[in-house]
């Protein structure tokens, strides 16, 4: 018999691990608890009373507190110390993160980050985590009197309200702070969002010039498709914003339609276009990693290509 | 003038990793290693501040002798020193026996006012041997950073998150985790890398740090399967004059219902 303890400072996360944990709970023959960190979260507590939660521990303190991930960490090591065993589920966010390695290190578990897919088979939790960008799977036994796994974001579906009435246990720690914040400000958001575009045009190192951006969006709009790139032109260059770049350090999107424009396809940016579904490649370069992971290619200079492509387009399509 | 420490982890080259056509099984024989790109802008982000604050820099990595190669391309870029902890099955260490590894070897070296490391490597990117170090050592973090400065004795970072920034501070000693875009690390010259070629490197085993293999790490971590997963692409590259190509292309994704 093992317990399920888990914590997001997220509040979608929370409502997924929720019906992860509920799960695992009831194979394992244990009970789920829920750590949630802040004054502000007392309705997030109670409705995860009503999703099959046995037991929600709310820990009252600012909402600030929770910004701090070892605050989170002696929270959850608190709560997880008091079962014998326990399984402990992390949103696997930037700040998640710090919180499982930080947790991991306090209950001398071992831990795994980004997880996919978590299962329980006999006493071992069997996860599921990306190496190589994405490119390789890595399927992993954690076991120990305490285990923590990192649960990536829409992984599994959000708990159900079941009726079940869970209790709300107040809680609260005086954590020890080694850092001080000095500044919090949102990330101005922009209105761009690649992930749920249908079709996006990318580019990368081969454009010669901020200026021939031009040429890019001008095949884009002949397209329908947004603009995305490499790494190199939005960090090195500055030519694009961060928002749109493409790859494993930026964003993993999910087109029907990918057109990679002057882009090699090193590891790094592949990453983020694994799910795409029709993948084309526009490269001088013959031998270009790209083009081995391309469903479409011409080798020619973008630069004939691209304006080609677009006068297609529109002389055959009338637009 | 602080004295700082960069963490490195020599990787295989990812870009030249073999796989079994049919099972996805992943090959790593005759695969070249290399320094994980990411620990470059560590290093980096360790040379900005010592131009500016002066110090020193030890670099230090846990892996079989191969890894030496990657302490070498830090020394070129500029580390006064690297330790090499020679442990041939480092590559099969989870986090937890590699923090343990790490921590034993900087207590001994000792001294140190800021470790600074990439916020994942290129292999498993799991980000937790940061947050693992900094509990074992006792150490403020603060993760994801942007930048970097230093200032009486106290560290101030932004760190970049999914949906903030934020600016935090740490007294030091403290261990810091810089993202990739952090900065473009330095390309060092022949001469800087020939002199590298010539440095010393102070190598360790466990055993040397009291350590052994059995009883480091938390040891509840058992890979299973490494397995790649691509989809698998139609690689059909369009020939002809420019125009040609280009509309044969087309031809293609209409076909599809891509376009038109």
């Amino acid at each position: 018999m093992a317990d399920i303890v888990f914590y997001s400072e997220d509040d979608d996360l929370l409502h997924e691990l929720a019906g992860l944990s509920s799960t695992l709970a009831a194979q394992a023959g244990g009970g789920s608890f829920g750590v949630v960190m802040g004054d502000d979260k007392a309705g997030t507590a109670s409705s995860l009373a009503s999703e099959g939660v046995s037991e929600v521990y709310l820990y009252r303190a600012p909402a600030t507190l929770r910004d701090y991930p070892e605050a989170s960490a002696q929270a959850v090591a608190q709560v997880a110390a008091a079962h014998p065993s326990a399984y402990v589920l992390v949103g696997s966010t930037k700040d998640g993160k710090v919180v499982a390695g930080r947790l991991a290190a306090m209950l001398g578990a071992s831990a795994a980050s980004d997880c996919s897919s978590v299962q329980l088979s006999g006493m071992d939790l069997i996860v599921e985590r990306p190496s190589y960008g994405g490119r390789v799977r890595t399927r992993a036994a954690l076991s120990g009197k305490y285990v923590v796994a990192c649960v990536k974001a829409r992984a599994y579906p959000k708990a159900i309200p079941s009726g079940a009435a869970g209790k709300v246990i107040e809680s609260s720690i005086s954590p020890v702070l080694t850092t001080s914040m000095i500044e919090v400000r949102e990330r101005p958001v922009s209105s761009m969002d690649l992930t749920r575009a249908e079709k996006i045009v990318s580019v990368g190192r081969g454009l010669k010039k901020k200026e021939d951006l031009q040429m890019i969006s001008g095949l884009a709009d002949a397209m329908g498709a947004s603009v995305g790139c490499s790494r190199p032109l939005s960090a090195d260059l500055g030519w694009l914003p961060e928002e749109a770049h493409i790859g494993l350090t930026g964003l993993e999107v999910k087109p029907k339609l990918y057109v990679a424009v002057g882009i090699s396809g090193q590891l790094q940016h592949l990453a983020g276009v694994k799910e795409a579904g029709t993948i084309v490649a526009v490269n001088t370069d013959k031998g270009a990693p790209i083009f081995a992971n391309a469903d479409y290619g011409i080798v020619g200079d973008l630069y004939q290509v691209v304006p080609e492509m677009q006068r297609q387009l529109v002389a055959t399509r009338g637009r | 003038m602080p004295n700082m420490v960069v963490l490195v982890k020599h990787v295989y080259d990812e870009n030249q990793l073999k796989v079994e056509r049919e099972t996805g099984k992943v090959s790593y024989e005759g695969v070249p290693g290399k320094i994980s790109d990411f620990d470059r802008k560590a290093m980096e982000a360790a040379l900005v501040l010592r131009s500016v604050g002066g110090g020193k820099i030890t670099s230090v990595t846990v892996g079989p002798e191969e890894a030496a190669k990657s302490l070498r391309e830090v020394m070129a870029m500029g580390a006064d020193q690297t330790i090499l902890v020679k442990e041939p099955t480092a590559g099969q260490l989870d986090s937890s026996a590699t923090a343990d590894i790490l921590a034993k070897a900087l207590e001994k070296a000792g001294g140190f006012d800021l470790l600074i490391c990439a916020e994942g490597s290129v292999d498993s990117y799991t980000s937790l041997l940061a947050p693992m170090l900094a509990e074992k050592l006792h150490l403020p973090l603060i993760t994801y950073a942007q930048s970097l400065q230093v200032k009486d004795g106290t560290l101030r970072a932004e760190r970049i998150l999914e949906k903030r920034m934020e600016v935090v501070e740490a007294r030091l000693p403290a261990l810091v985790t810089v993202t990739g875009e952090i900065n473009s690390p330095r390309i060092p010259t022949l001469l800087q890398i020939m002199g590298a070629m010539k440095k010393p490197i102070a190598t360790f085993t466990l055993a040397d740090l009291g350590l052994s293999l059995g009883a480091v790490g938390a040891r509840g971590y058992k890979l299973l399967e490494y397995s790649a997963k691509s989809k698998e692409r139609r690689k059909v590259v369009f020939d002809g004059t420019v125009p040609e190509a280009v509309t044969k292309l087309l031809d293609a994704l209409t076909r599809d219902g891509l376009v038109g």
